[in-house]
């Protein structure tokens, strides 16, 4: 695959080819958790993976980092900023984060570290990282609160982490994250743990420091109504593989891959009106396997033909808004379909 | 209390409910005097954020929380009364159904016995109970030869909220109370079982209590929607009213702060500040700290539940939207 993808403007900042992560013992049963995975991501843009629980989306980033376990292997190419990620050493690569690559998580309240003060946490990396000394650490540190919306920032850094909401936990871990100035930001389901006004409060927060602070991020979610609000780019990740790429709103305007729209069409939307019925997707997702034959979406796919189960699906690749819009199916949807689509086959009630 | 057509045919009746917990130096008053009715073959949503006392009303309808004071009918009888109704008496009219599938089923118990439990418990034996229990895994889209002598560790999130599902109906209650019933799962698999419920809701002629916190889920599922917030009732209306014309801020504040794939977020989070304490909640309108309409009045006066259309009732002294005759009963 040697054509950009999508939200190649000019020169990539963080170029993935080819990525693949297998996970498991050698001789034991291995899984494909990440599978040829290609991603550009242009500096200042945030790039969306949307997937269910098992898809790869965070094994994909952990790959990015050099954040796996020692029975995982990985190959392709990672370039950050011109430098080739996967053939750093050890202690290269753990340079690097927090410094150019920092991290947010899902649930805060894990993240921090539960019998330390907030202030020790937030100096912790300034001091190491940047070899601030202690009183300018604290400084800086209160000015990261200030900056990420915390109230009363001075009091907080004698709190422990119980003390404290968990919208304000999330924005303490992402003050720790933004402590050392990251050129790549990832935020791994950052307000899946947070309430729905949280929620919007923590993304509106991320989406501001990142035009201030000019990061490029990456944004993982489940949720396709979050990942629309905040990405340039949106990859849709299914068993491994990114089946469906697209500027966001191109990808919602022309839903090119079943499941993409599968995804659509089984959540429900506020501006419906209530009991309208929804189209699931049948079956569950399935488990990545070593072996991979066919189109991974197949045996849940209401567009499935034989030849679906048996050869790879071609990439297709077309472009509209200066976007590449790729999908890998056989049969994929119209090119101009406009959202909301209609349902193409009735519920199929299967075991979930 | 709002007098509304839906008192006629009530199958539930919840009068200032008011629920407790801690001890007496710290006290935390989780639902705060909350009246509602849910008649015959509706489906009342219950949303909320985290704290508002929805999962703790929840609790009370089905006798897993005391309430502290106020009172639950359920069809016509006190729940909450003292002595009150047997177990098995309450567990043929009210059944649950929760939010983690996995950890509410018991590991280390075949299917065929958790879905029987409630049957053995009320005294049945034998091939009847075998029967009823095939039967309603089939109905809830489990193979009952291939799952029945089959442990929860085996199946998905999705499939063991079904095999919930199927041991909440085996009984064949009135009422289902479903408490954050899709939120663990994963999103294709949460229009299943929204779509199962509505399925099951029509061939039982189940009466639903659905408690999300997912704006969308519960707009889908209900008939009518409570929005809760500190322990108390904001909103009470037709799904279809609330969403269109939220009369209250809050209610108006969670609809804007739900990022969807079809629009943009509308408003100014900045405005939304924090979620004030149970312990110490505000004088008034517990709203007020984050409300852009709220005015001195709000801090002094707690808002009365009152009628401002057909059904839809709201507590605030400054709706958002208010038709004609407001403060008065339609």
């Amino acid at each position: 695959m040697t054509a950009s993808a999508p939200g190649a403007g000019g020169a990539a900042f963080l170029a993935v080819e080819g990525l693949t992560t297998v996970l498991g013992a050698a001789g034991g049963n291995s899984v494909v958790a990440v599978d040829e995975v290609d991603l550009r991501l242009a500096a200042g843009d945030t790039l969306g993976i949307v997937g269910e629980s098992g898809s790869g989306k965070s094994v994909l980033v952990r790959s990015i980092m050099g954040l796996l376990p020692d029975h995982a292997t990985v190959s392709g190419r990672v370039e950050l900023g011109g430098r080739d990620l996967l053939t750093l050493g050890r202690k290269e690569r753990e340079a690097l984060w927090g410094v150019e690559i920092a991290t947010v998580f899902q649930d805060p309240m894990t993240a921090l570290n539960p019998v330390r003060r907030i202030g020790v946490q937030l100096t912790d990396p300034l001091r190491y990282h940047l070899g601030m000394r202690r009183r300018e650490a604290r400084t800086r540190a209160v000015e990261l609160l200030a900056m990420v919306g915390v109230p009363a920032p001075t009091r907080r850094m004698e709190q422990y982490p119980h003390e404290l909401s968990g919208g304000l936990r999330q924005r303490i871990c992402i003050a720790i994250a933004l402590s050392c100035s990251p050129s790549l930001l990832i935020a791994d389901e950052p307000t899946t743990a947070l309430d729905v006004t949280v929620q919007r409060q923590v993304l509106d927060l991320l989406a501001e420091l990142q035009g201030e602070l000019g990061m490029t991020m990456i944004l993982i979610s489940h949720d396709l109504g979050v990942v629309r609000q905040q990405a340039d780019t949106i990859a849709v990740m299914y068993a491994g593989r990114i089946v469906e790429q697209a500027g966001a709103d191109a990808l919602f305007r022309s839903v090119r891959h079943p499941y993409t729209r599968g995804l659509l069409q089984s959540t429900p939307r506020l501006e419906d009106p209530s009991h309208t019925p929804l189209t699931a997707i049948p079956g569950r997702p399935i488990r990545m396997t070593s072996q991979r034959v066919g189109c991974s979406f197949a045996p849940r796919c209401a567009l499935a033909q034989p030849v679906c189960a048996e050869v790879l699906p071609p990439l297709l690749i077309d472009g509209h808004d200066g976007h590449e819009h790729r999908a890998e199916c056989h049969f994929p949807l119209e090119v101009e379909h406009v959202a909301p689509v209609e349902p193409v086959a009735s519920p199929v009630r299967a075991p979930a | 209390m709002i007098d509304s057509p839906s008192s006629v045919d009530a199958l539930l009746r919840v009068a200032d409910l008011v629920v407790e917990y801690g001890a007496r130096a710290a006290t935390v008053r989780a639902v705060d005097g909350v009246s509602f009715d849910v008649r015959r073959g509706e489906t009342l949503g219950v949303v909320g954020e985290s704290g508002c006392g929805k999962t703790s009303v929840a609790k009370a309808l089905v006798g897993l929380q005391r309430a502290t004071s106020g009172s639950i009918h359920v069809a016509d009888r006190q729940v909450n009364a003292s002595p009150p109704p047997t177990r098995d008496w309450l567990a043929k009219r009210v059944q649950m159904i929760f939010q983690d599938p996995i950890s509410s089923l018991n590991p280390r118990r075949r299917v065929r016995d958790i879905v029987a439990e409630g049957l053995i418990a009320r005294g049945q034996r034998g091939d009847d109970v075998t029967a009823a229990v095939e039967r309603i895994l089939a109905e809830v889209g489990l193979d009952p030869a291939d799952v029945a002598d089959r442990r929860p560790g085996e199946f998905s999130g999705g499939q063991c909220q079904r095999i919930s599902i199927a041991r909440a109906l085996v009984l064949q209650p009135e009422l289902l109370v479903c408490d954050e019933p899709v939120s663990a799962l994963d999103v294709s698999v949460q229009a299943q079982i929204i779509n199962l419920l509505a399925e099951m809701k029509r061939r039982y002629d189940l009466t639903l209590v659905v408690i999300a916190h997912d704006l969308a889920v519960v707009k889908n599922m209900s008939d009518r929607v409570m929005v809760m917030y500190l322990g108390k009732v904001c909103e009470l209306g037709p799904a279809d009213d609330v969403f269109a014309r939220a009369a209250h801020h809050y209610t108006a504040l969670l609809i804007d702060s739900v990022p969807e794939a079809a629009r943009p977020v509308a408003g100014d989070s900045r405005t939304a500040a924090e979620m004030p304490s149970l312990f110490d909640p505000p004088s008034g309108c517990a709203f007020r700290t984050r409300c852009p309409a709220a005015q001195p009045v709000c801090a002094e006066t707690p808002p009365p539940l009152r009628a401002i259309g057909r059904e839809h009732a709201v507590a605030c002294h400054f709706p958002a939207t208010s038709p004609v005759g407001v403060g008065r009963r339609p």
